[in-house]
């Protein structure tokens, strides 16, 4: 087994559109080591959560076309997985075959069994996407004996109710006994956390844990969720547009824009404030949540609209484009220590 | 962790720190308490509906809705007593007689025979007949949804389901006949040819025979759209259930999904079915009336054809009251395996 | 393996074949509408009361479909009847719309108590059984086919009301209704123009389908089974017809029983695939 946790490589998703077939993400390249918290930063729409939903095979809707290997724990998950179309380089696959079988039995063979056990998720919204129809307590025993511990009847419950604990909540005995949709928000994803904890599990990937809760709510989630990663040892990958988290959470961090990853690295080089950024939508990062503070003020020329099919994907927005980066999409290449970027313009921007 | 958050969240939660079958047995007691109350105040507004509706026949008609204390007084006593009533008066002692279990005599069908009498045998043919239809309705619906699902890639199974929806357009009264008019001349051109021996439910229609009760059953639950009405009802129910966005945290836990879906889907399809035994009970009168079975259906037919108004609104009623019986225990039933749906409204 | 459903949040069925069921049942609609317009245009190729054939005389020139047991032409017949049942099946419509959609309004924006009203008013019409209800009016009306109908439609009354309700509840999910109200809407407007056109269109639509389908399913049933209950000969119904024709089995002449019995099923299955497909139409932009 490797000592890679998570291990991307070329990953390009198409999926399939009212107006046809779309790239949603773009050979997205990404390593996490073993107990390292790596933090995946984009804006809504810029394919974090479809990047998450295909290495979990959880994608909502019939699978698009997917090319490139994911290896989790060391296993390539998309190996098995049906390529409908041959891709060449440029174009746009027009038609896929669905074959549902192989999508089950990729399913069966591979995902299933490291589920809940090796690999878990805490889920964007907890109060939709926990199960309606078992207890708080209920669903803490089963990922409990997910890990493989035996234990008694009596253990078990107060295994789960000392979860609730830990997550720093009153009163277990009557919140373990409460359905999710019973729960308010900030309660539903403290459990969401403990589930994906209690299972002991080596990779845990949360899917903007933070989104949707006030900010006091958000402090304290972090702040739970940093301990308790911590703790355990275990590998967190993040996928959120809250930078605040990933400062505080991550060891390094990804920039993802419109599918993808402009710029990687450790999280003090990428995410300091007082650091000169190397790529123009890192800076358009740093610079918006610096003017927000200062007190809004309009600013222009960063959302992801569909980008061109060749060259830079931030070419419309970029100041310092230059002809090269409409004709030709950078790679990211390193510059200096485990940072890379992925723009053709040499030096720091502005 | 500021207390506050939590001792507002756990403020707003009414619900006590019970255990989890002390909690649904309660909740489901009082929801049951609540229905039936309003499954009271409902048959009485039937019971209204109906008796108003016979208000409207003409003169003649309204006389026949004599009750059935006549052991003491005579008929045409009893008659004038009842004319002189106003119409709030009349109904009030109607559905007196009604409630103690005096729906009257039959006016025509079977006369001065009380009409509790004729519903009582027949309620029990016909509601056995029913359940079945109904049963296999659904087990054959659950089947084309599931493998519609499934196999929709596969040609061969959508041709299937297409033909299914095919036999399930054509009436009851015609998969009678056809039933009828084939299977006897089948079984008889058997015979000659001595393939088998004459069966001793051979004239089809005769006898509710275990082999003629079941071909009975079948053409419940195919004919007059009942089929396709599940198929299409439970196929949309299962690809919500399935598709529901909870499924994301039940498969990351491994739980059960099957069990899973089977939760999300009973409470969508019982009410399916609940909301189909209305168009099941007209089958079941157009199958009764064209066998000539005796049944609630045929009983509600023939006193329809007979203009006997006191067995015509026993039969409807005694149907009324079935199926809010039967919508009430299906309500609970999905109210169990469905918490959220236990939030009081 | 059932883990596959997960996926089949998007329709397994593919845009051409629900558009292939929309044809099929729009193209198995094709005789009965054939034979109203024929009836209204006074296209009928005979009259459909006269005794002009043989008795039971097959199909000729003169007659396409050939005669029934009384020498009348059963094409003519045929159309006749699909005229007949086309305005009392109208009314149907037209009740089944304006109840629902009155209790439906009143259930579902009416405040407490109309809405308490109605509400009990909608599960009355609902807990009584359709085809039984059809019976008590059909025995007091003396089979006059308009009273049917119109009780037709007062009992699928329910169903639209509980499209207008579900669709009201998933605006107000979405907060439309109160924008709505905000922006100065006018009531009347938001319930006719933006809830009942631009919302529950669809399955409004599907349920009147389907109310069709039921109502003709009643007619011929009536009219099958006898007893003063339905149509009445002279006057042509494809349940009627068959009833007449029934004994042909025996004697050989399977045509005069077959051909309403197929006019019959594929207009009902017309109906139903009509609505059908308008549902899941409706499934997929929800």
């Amino acid at each position: 087994m490797s000592d890679m946790a998570l291990k991307v490589e070329g990953l390009t998703i198409y999926l399939e559109g009212r107006t046809g077939m779309r790239r949603v993400v773009n050979k997205v390249q990404m390593t996490v080591p073993m107990g390292h918290i790596y933090a995946l930063l984009g804006e809504s729409g810029s394919g974090k959560t479809c990047i998450v939903q295909t290495i979990l095979g959880l994608h909502p809707g019939v699978p698009g076309v997917v090319s490139g290997t994911a290896e989790v724990l060391g296993l390539n998950v998309l190996e098995k997985l049906p390529k409908y179309v041959e891709l060449d380089e440029s174009s746009t696959p027009t038609a896929i075959r669905k074959d549902m079988h192989g999508w089950n039995r990729t399913i069966r063979d591979v995902w299933a069994p490291m589920m809940g056990s090796k690999v878990t998720l805490i889920p964007q919204d907890a109060t939709t996407a926990l199960s309606p129809f078992h207890t708080v307590g209920c669903l803490l025993q089963k990922a409990i004996s997910n890990s493989g511990k035996q234990l008694g009847r009596e253990e078990l419950r107060k295994e789960a109710l000392n979860w609730l604990r830990r997550m720093e909540m009153y009163d277990v005995e009557s919140v373990s006994n409460r359905y999710v949709h019973e729960l308010s928000g900030g309660m539903a994803q403290r459990v969401a956390i403990a589930l994906a904890l209690a299972s002991e599990p080596r990779i845990v990937i949360a899917d903007e844990p933070t989104t949707g809760l006030d900010a006091t709510l958000r402090i304290q989630l972090i702040a739970l969720m940093a301990s308790m990663v911590k703790n355990r040892k275990a590998t967190l990958f993040l996928v959120t547009h809250d930078m605040d988290a990933a400062r505080i959470l991550a060891n390094e961090v990804a920039v993802l824009y419109a599918g993808s990853v402009v710029e990687s690295g450790p999280v003090e080089k990428i995410l300091d404030p007082t650091y000169k950024p190397k790529h123009p939508y890192t800076w358009f990062l740093l610079e918006s949540e610096r003017r927000l503070l200062q007190g809004a003020e309009m600013f222009k020329g960063s959302r992801s609209i569909s980008p061109p099919d060749e060259g830079c994907p931030y070419i419309i927005h970029c100041p310092r484009a230059i002809e090269r980066c409409g004709a030709e999409r950078p790679t990211l290449t390193p510059e200096g220590d485990e940072h890379q970027i992925a723009c053709w313009v040499e030096g720091d921007y502005r | 962790m500021s207390d506050s958050t939590l001792s507002i969240s756990s403020h707003t939660l009414p619900i006590g720190p019970r255990s989890d079958s002390g909690r649904l047995i309660l909740g489901l007691l009082s929801l049951a308490a609540r229905e039936l109350i309003a499954t009271i105040l409902v048959l009485i507004g039937a019971s209204l509906l109906l008796f108003l509706v016979l208000k409207a026949a003409p003169s003649e008609d309204h006389l026949q809705l004599r009750l059935g204390q006549s052991t003491s007084v005579t008929a045409e006593q009893a008659g004038e007593t009842f004319a002189s009533e106003t119409l709030a008066g009349q109904y009030v002692t109607w559905l007196e007689g009604v409630v103690t279990g005096d729906f009257g005599t039959s006016k025509a069908l079977q006369r001065g025979r009380p009409v509790a009498d004729l519903l009582k045998p027949a309620f029990f043919a016909s509601f056995k007949l029913l359940a079945a239809g109904l049963f296999l309705s659904a087990l054959l619906g659950l089947l084309a949804a599931t493998l519609s699902i499934f196999r929709s890639r596969n040609p061969l199974w959508r041709i299937t389901l297409g033909l299914t929806s095919l036999t399930s357009a054509i009436p009851v009264f015609l998969y009678v006949y056809a039933l009828v008019a084939g299977g006897n001349r089948l079984i008889a051109w058997g015979a000659a040819q001595q393939h088998w021996q004459i069966p001793g439910w051979f004239p089809l229609p005769m006898s509710p025979d275990f082999v003629p009760w079941f071909f009975a059953v079948l053409i419940l639950a195919v004919g007059d759209g009942s089929l396709m009405d599940m198929t299409q009802r439970f196929g949309s129910e299962l690809r919500h259930s399935a598709g529901d966005e909870h499924m994301v945290g039940v498969r990351m836990m491994n739980i059960s999904v099957p069990v899973v879906i089977a939760r999300g889907f009973l409470p969508g399809a019982l009410s399916h079915i609940s909301r189909r035994i209305s168009f099941v009970l007209g089958s079941l009168v157009v199958l009764e009336a064209a066998l000539g079975w005796p049944g609630l259906g045929y009983l509600a037919w023939r006193a329809a054809a007979e203009r006997d108004m006191p067995v015509l609104l026993g039969a409807a009623l005694l149907m009324a009251v079935a199926l809010r019986l039967v919508l009430m225990v299906f309500d609970l039933v999905g109210t169990a395996a469905d918490p959220r749906r236990r939030v009081t409204k | 393996m059932i883990g596959s459903l997960r996926w089949s949040r998007f329709p397994s069925v593919t845009k051409s074949s629900r558009y292939l069921g929309m044809a099929i049942g729009i193209i198995c609609l094709v005789p009965a509408t054939l034979g109203v317009v024929a009836a209204a245009f006074g296209w009928l190729p005979h009259d459909p009361l006269q005794f002009i054939g043989e008795s039971n005389g097959g199909p000729s020139l003169q007659h396409f479909l050939g005669c029934d047991s009384l020498g009348r032409d059963l094409l003519s017949r045929l159309w006749a009847a699909a005229a007949y049942f086309t305005p009392p099946g109208a009314l149907a419509m037209v009740v089944a719309l304006s109840l629902g959609v009155v209790l439906g309004v009143a259930e579902s924006l009416g405040g407490r108590f109309w809405g308490a009203i109605s509400s009990w008013c909608l599960q009355v019409m609902d807990s009584l059984p359709k085809f039984v209800l059809v019976l008590l009016v059909a025995a007091i009306a003396r089979s006059n086919l308009i009273w049917i109908m119109a009780a037709v439609g007062a009992t699928f009354a329910p169903q639209i009301a509980a499209a207008i309700r579900s669709s009201v509840e998933r605006l107000r999910a979405a907060a439309f209704i109160e924008a709505e109200k905000s922006l100065g809407v006018s009531m009347t407007r938001i319930v006719f123009f933006h809830i009942l056109w631009g919302h529950a269109r669809h399955v409004i639509l599907a349920q009147l389908m389907s109310l069709m389908a039921y109502a003709l399913l009643v007619e011929t049933s009536l009219s099958y089974l006898g007893g003063e209950l339905g149509v009445q000969e002279p006057t042509p119904s494809w349940g009627n017809m068959i009833a007449l024709a029934r004994d042909g089995v025996f004697t050989g002449n399977l045509l005069p029983a077959i051909i309403p019995a197929i006019m019959i099923s594929i207009t009902i299955l017309g109906f139903s695939l009509v609505g059908q497909g308008l549902l899941q139409l409706w499934e997929e932009r929800a």
